[in-house]
């Protein structure tokens, strides 16, 4: 094992200088008069983060640091692209979202660079208690930006449900961890690994541990029966929060749960067979479930939770050994594809959600005649979400499904529930471009989109056909970041 | 738009394909029983092995071919074709001359390896593509909706390039099918332009539209000769090596398809002279379209010139379809003058009945009147399927129907039901559960409650009453349920 030591810093550089990048803000935000803190602090906290990608992908060496507590590897840097590059958005979001007011806006942009820090970790951590430390210190500041806006009370109470639930699995997740620790005597993840894969590795104890585990890791990435905070949070929080929750979060949570995964779950069928479950499971009720919604963001909750049900085929897809590697691209790919498409339609909510006042999907209704380009945008981000060409949504779900099938003849029943999930899915998305385009116009007005939600919108839409029509560069991203169990 | 005649055509259009689609389907299940894969190179491999050979492979080769059939429209399941015209005229461009009907002779290209291997399979290939070719352009002499010439036009060309790959001309087939795009989504979209400025398909009731519509007639002369194979544009170079390609092969094939190419240029033009030179027969009102219209038709004509031109230097098209450098083939001058020769001569009559008036109008009508009744009912092809396939099919669907509805209905409303409750189950818990709780809170909160009687309403506790019950749940399945 190695010690730690101060030369581990040089593989945290991008977490250092995101690091420093929060506490200047603080202290910027100190001095910066109110009325220019949506301009200048906002914009040096998106700058910033900018920033650090270069940093991310080229300045650290690879290797296991701090006590082998965290791996800065591909497959972590790949996560850590998302994430800030979600976050990087999200801020930009924030400017033009205005129930976050300018007194606090500098404060929400330095929660927000904390967060990114506290996923960064997470998606490194390869020691069960570096996990448990980064998901809450994510967690944590997940909960304030939930609830920014403080006298709207469905955003403080989204926030206090996604705390009380955040609390409970968290006590739930350290109890199993408890458990796998006692059973194999390690915290470390490749050590874990080797104890499980020597004859009798697996004992009771550590099964049940493993999946009181899978309480946390479920809560974090909204798999059904753990994701009941999801849809409260998401109507409740700021639109830039929901964005950053459901593509950065959600994300990071996938990264954590399938580099536990590996270690533990491939080669135990019974286990492989429970995330099976669990992911026909979330996909099936995320999606029916979203069949009855009105309120966009709430749609987009339940439609998240179906979406982790297909990555989680991913995930059963790495461990069941045949193809590993398959598997992993495909969630890395996935992790990527809904990052673009859910921040680009949060952005376009945002835009709607400042001409209307409010999600309803009924505030909706013609709003195309006066807007088209804002609703063809929409559209295209609606497609991907259900997985049809020419967008990225489809080639996420192809590298999921196909990842499925190679997995062998035994999952062939949860691609076929993943299929016939994804034609319900098309009903509800296809619900909200309804009203886009053929319900009754209620006004004329044009939703004034300002440049930065529509650069974003673009960025994000432009990426998202670009991902299908030339997926060749992203897919060999992700195929170089695959993480080697 | 006339809603019941294009929903017939689609109709008409899916379940045509369906015939094509069955035999392609067997084929394929064919070849995964012999081969045991689907992968071209393998299942190319294995034909090489002789895993697949004999008439078992030519068997295969035909049911593949029937895909093509029914997607590129060849005789005897090109009747949807014309009658899919009823679209707009934009995806008629599009869909019929450029993309969708090329589907089937990419596939039998695709699958070149079975052809090649069969002889008598290649042979079937040329010779439905050459009837085809043949069958088509006849009907397209007497058709006078402006749409329905270019259809059939196309179903005709469609057949030169399935005899071309018949023939063994893989390069030609491919190269026609690549020029044929050009002009053929020109003369459609011209079509369209004409159709949008003069409000009639009907070219009885046009002519004279050149001095209106200046742009669509100049391109669309240029879609004329490039699809007539008139030099230097991009029609010729293509057509020309398609008539090699069957003058090595047969030369009765030849003949039959040179005679189709004499038709072709006379069609075209009797389109062309009918609709933009003359007197306007009917009071019209014409008006060149916007530029939106027109300058797609520049570049597509610019394309229909030079395209030809293009591929053929340092033979850049082969290379394009076989992956590498392809061999040169042998030049053939006779070919060449002759192909022209039909070409020029079908001009020429068309000029001479349309704009000289030579020959009469009508001189063909009433001197062949029985031949001219059968090529304006399409052969009868229609009504040969009405009486056949169709009057016994709906017979048997009237039968079938009136027992669907006694037993089959009430099974499928019963899952319906079922289905309907399930929901409502679903809905019951979001709202009961989920919402019901939100709401209640919310409504105590407006009442005056604060932040923490909202936590002590049971609404939490119900959220994680769930999450511990999963996990219970997920540990107890998990050790006792194996």
């Amino acid at each position: 094992m190695n010690t730690v030591s101060l030369k581990d810093f040089i593989y945290l550089i991008p977490e250092s200088f995101v690091l420093c990048l929060g506490i200047l803000i603080l202290i910027l935000d100190l001095f910066t008069p109110v009325n220019i803190r949506r301009k200048h602090v906002l914009n040096i906290s998106v700058l910033g983060l900018l920033l650090s990608l270069p940093l991310l992908v080229y300045a650290p060496p690879k290797g296991l640091i701090l006590g082998d507590m965290v791996s800065i590897d591909t497959y972590a840097i790949f996560f850590k692209c998302i994430i800030v590059l979600s976050a990087v958005f999200a801020l930009t979001m924030a400017k033009f979202y205005a129930p976050i007011k300018d007194e606090v806006i500098g404060e929400f942009s330095a929660l927000v660079v904390f967060a990114v820090l506290g996923m960064m970790f997470m998606v490194s951590s390869s020691d069960l208690l570096m996990i448990f430390l980064s998901v809450e210190f994510v967690s944590i500041a997940f909960f304030i930006l939930t609830g920014y806006i403080k006298n709207d009370p469905k955003s403080a109470e989204g926030a206090l449900k996604y705390f009380l639930i955040g609390a409970f699995s968290a006590g739930i997740f350290v109890y199993g961890m408890s458990l796998v620790i006692i059973s194999t005597g390690t915290s470390n993840l490749k050590a874990m690994s080797g104890i499980l894969h020597a004859p009798a590795g697996y004992s009771p104890l550590f099964l049940t541990g493993f999946l009181l585990m899978l309480v946390g890791f479920g809560y974090k990435i909204a798999m059904v029966p753990f994701h009941t905070w999801a849809p409260d949070a998401y109507e409740g929080a700021p639109t830039p929060v929901t964005a950053l929750l459901s593509a950065a979060s959600k994300a990071a949570g996938f990264a954590v749960l399938l580099r536990v995964a590996l270690a533990a779950v491939t080669g135990r069928a019974d286990l492989v067979l429970a995330l099976a479950v669990l992911s026909a499971l979330t996909m099936t009720a995320g999606n029916l479930m979203a069949l009855q919604q009105n309120n966009v963001k709430r749609l987009l909750a339940y439609s998240g939770i179906a979406h982790s049900g297909y990555i989680l085929m991913g995930v059963v897809a790495a461990c069941s050994g045949t193809e590993p590697e398959l598997g992993i691209t495909s969630v890395l790919l996935y992790a990527f594809v809904y990052m673009l498409m859910n921040i680009g339609v949060f952005a376009v909510i945002i835009a709607f959600f400042n001409k209307t006042g409010n999600d309803d999907m009924q505030s909706y209704s013609g709003i195309s005649k006066s807007n088209p380009y804002l609703s063809l945008v929409l559209v295209v981000f609606l497609v991907s979400l259900a997985g049809i060409p020419p967008t990225a949504g489809f080639i996420g779900k192809f590298y999921v499904f196909s990842a499925i099938i190679k997995a062998g003849p035994k999952f062939l029943w949860l691609a076929i529930v993943g299929i016939m999930n994804s034609v319900v899915a098309l009903y509800y998305y296809f619900r909200i471009a309804y009203f886009v385009y053929f319900g009754a116009q209620k006004d004329d007005g044009k939703v004034e989109i300002t440049a930065g939600l529509a650069v974003i919108a673009g960025v994000t839409a432009g990426l998202a056909l670009l991902v299908c029509i030339y997926p060749g560069p992203f897919i060999s991203a992700a195929k170089v970041s695959v993480l080697i169990p | 738009m006339k809603k019941k005649s294009a929903s017939d055509a689609g109709k008409k259009a899916f379940i045509t394909n369906k015939f094509g689609d069955f035999g392609f389907s067997i084929g394929i299940m064919m070849i995964f029983a012999f081969c045991g894969t689907l992968n071209f190179g393998e299942v190319a491999d294995a034909i090489s092995k002789g895993t697949l050979s004999g008439s078992a492979l030519t068997l295969a080769g035909i049911l593949v071919f029937c895909g093509a059939v029914g997607k590129s429209a060849q005789f005897p399941l090109h009747v949807w074709l014309p009658d899919a015209m009823e679209g707009p005229t934009p995806v008629s461009a599009l869909i019929h001359a450029a993309t969708m009907v090329a589907a089937g002779v990419y596939l039998v290209a695709r699958t070149y390896f079975l052809y090649a291997a069969s002889p008598t399979a290649s042979a079937v290939v040329a010779y439905t593509g050459v009837f085809t070719a043949f069958f088509a352009a006849t009907m397209a002499l007497v058709a006078t909706d402006i749409k329905r010439v270019l259809a059939f036009s196309t179903v005709s060309q469609l057949g030169y390039m399935i005899m071309a790959l018949g023939v063994g001309g893989y390069t030609a087939g491919m190269f026609h099918l690549t020029t044929h795009a050009f002009f053929k989504a020109l003369l459609f979209l011209g079509a369209g332009s004409v159709i949008h400025g003069a409000a009639t398909q009907d070219i009885r009731d046009m002519g004279g539209l050149g001095k209106h519509m200046k742009i669509t007639m100049v391109t669309f002369f240029i879609a004329c000769l490039a699809i007539s194979g008139i030099p230097p544009f991009s029609g010729f170079y293509s057509k020309d090596e398609v008539l090699l390609a069957a003058f090595n092969y047969s030369k009765p094939v030849y003949i039959v398809a040179t005679f189709t190419a004499f038709m072709t240029a006379f069609y075209m033009f009797r389109l062309f002279f009918r609709t933009f030179t003359g007197e306007m027969r009917t009071k019209l009102h014409p008006h060149e379209s916007p530029y939106t219209m027109t300058i797609p038709l520049m570049v597509l004509a610019a394309l229909s010139i030079v395209a030809g031109w293009l591929f053929v230097q340092g033979h850049a098209f082969e290379s394009l379809v076989h992956f590498k450098e392809g061999a040169a083939e042998e030049g053939n001058a006779l070919v060449v003058w002759i192909s022209i020769a039909a070409s020029v001569i079908g001009i020429g009559l068309a000029l001479a009945v349309y704009v000289l008036k030579i020959v009469p109008d009508g001189f063909f009508r009433n001197k062949f009147p029985r031949i001219h009744k059968v090529l304006i009912n399409k052969w009868y092809v229609d009504e040969f399927y009405d009486k056949t396939v169709i009057k016994p099919s709906l017979n048997l669907a009237r039968r079938l129907f009136s027992f669907d509805a006694k037993y089959i209905d009430g099974a499928v409303n019963l899952t319906g039901i079922i289905n309907v409750v399930i929901s409502k189950l679903h809905n019951v818990f979001d709202k009961a559960a989920v919402d019901g709780a939100v709401n209640g809170v919310a409504e105590a909160a407006q009442s005056g409650g604060g932040l923490l009687r909202r936590v002590q309403t049971g609404l939490v506790q119900n959220y994680m009453l769930l999450l511990v019950a999963g996990a219970a749940l997920a540990v107890v399945v998990f050790f006792f349920v194996k």
